[in-house]
């Protein structure tokens, strides 16, 4: 049998990235600015932690217009929410062993 | 590594709490909107008695514009401090979770105030502050899941004053005083201390 820690994500390892996750998990999208106030960082900081889960097609980004504003959207894909519940199902082993 | 766990596992929650609730609320909202709400029931009260010097004919007219004053100062209130608070916390006031709260509300709100107006044209007057109270108390409850949940016990008191007030209605003024101004103003100074100190 594997062990709990083998099976955290290794992409999950960073704080912003969970919060990223967390936020997208239950929301059907979020702008990026609502993540920086929600998460509480940089611009540069949130940048590259969703390019980083934008690599690993975790997340998907959307360009589109609203009121001739670019508006850029993020939303978890079907991999991320996968992913995301693994990495949740792990965290709760490591938590509750025997389980 | 197990505090690890625990310490990631909170962190998705209180993530997944502040995205998906309204938490622009302010206590000062409660505070100010129930004060509101009792010198409007405080002018009700002088139109019903005559005090006002209101023609007899035109005693629902002058209520219908105390209330409506109410409504819209209430309103106001609300959404001046929500808007300081979403400042101050650097988020969005109109997100996705206050158009979940604003809908929630507006549901049972529209039903309950055509349901007065209905009310009012069948010459049942006296079953109105019951009537408010009732479907605000449901409104409450309904939008208590995309909020903070202390919203759900207020409208819990709501109904509850609703129903008192359909079964005394020589009291009726007094009920909805009670609920839409005492308990307002106890449940904004509650939510202050609990959340913006």
């Amino acid at each position: 049998m594997k062990s709990a820690v083998t099976q955290l994500n290794r992409v999950f390892e960073s704080r912003i990235r969970l919060g990223i996750m967390s936020v997208l998990a239950v929301r059907e999208a979020a702008d990026f600015t609502t993540l920086k106030g929600v998460l509480e960082v940089t611009d540069g900081n949130l940048a590259s932690h969703l390019a980083v889960l934008e690599k690993n097609r975790y997340v998907r980004m959307r360009k589109e217009f609203v009121q001739r504003k670019p508006q850029t959207t993020y939303q978890l894909t079907d991999a991320g929410r996968k992913a995301f519940a693994a990495h949740i199902d792990a965290l709760e082993r490591l938590i509750r062993p025997g389980r | 590594m197990n505090e690890r766990g625990i310490d990631d596992i909170l962190a998705i929650r209180a993530m997944m709490e502040r995205a998906s609730k309204f938490l622009s609320f302010s206590g000062l909202s409660g505070i100010s909107a129930g004060i509101v709400a009792l010198a409007g029931a405080w002018v009700a009260g002088g139109i019903l008695s005559g005090a006002s010097g209101a023609p007899e004919g035109s005693v629902a007219a002058y209520l219908f514009l105390d209330a409506s004053l109410v409504l819209l100062a209430s309103l106001g209130l609300v959404l001046y401090f929500s808007r300081r608070v979403a400042v101050k916390k650097g988020i969005p006031l109109w997100g996705s979770a206050a158009r979940y709260v604003a809908f929630a509300l507006a549901v049972p709100l529209l039903a309950g105030g055509v349901l007065c107006l209905v009310l009012m044209a069948h010459g049942l007057a006296w079953l109105i502050p019951a009537c408010m109270l009732l479907f605000y108390g449901l409104a409450l409850l309904n939008a208590g899941n995309f909020t903070f949940g202390e919203i759900r016990a207020l409208g819990v008191i709501e109904v509850v004053l609703g129903l008192l007030a359909a079964a005394l209605p020589a009291y009726g003024l007094w009920f909805w005083a009670g609920g839409f101004g005492l308990s307002h103003i106890c449940y904004g100074i509650l939510h202050y201390r609990k959340y913006e100190r």
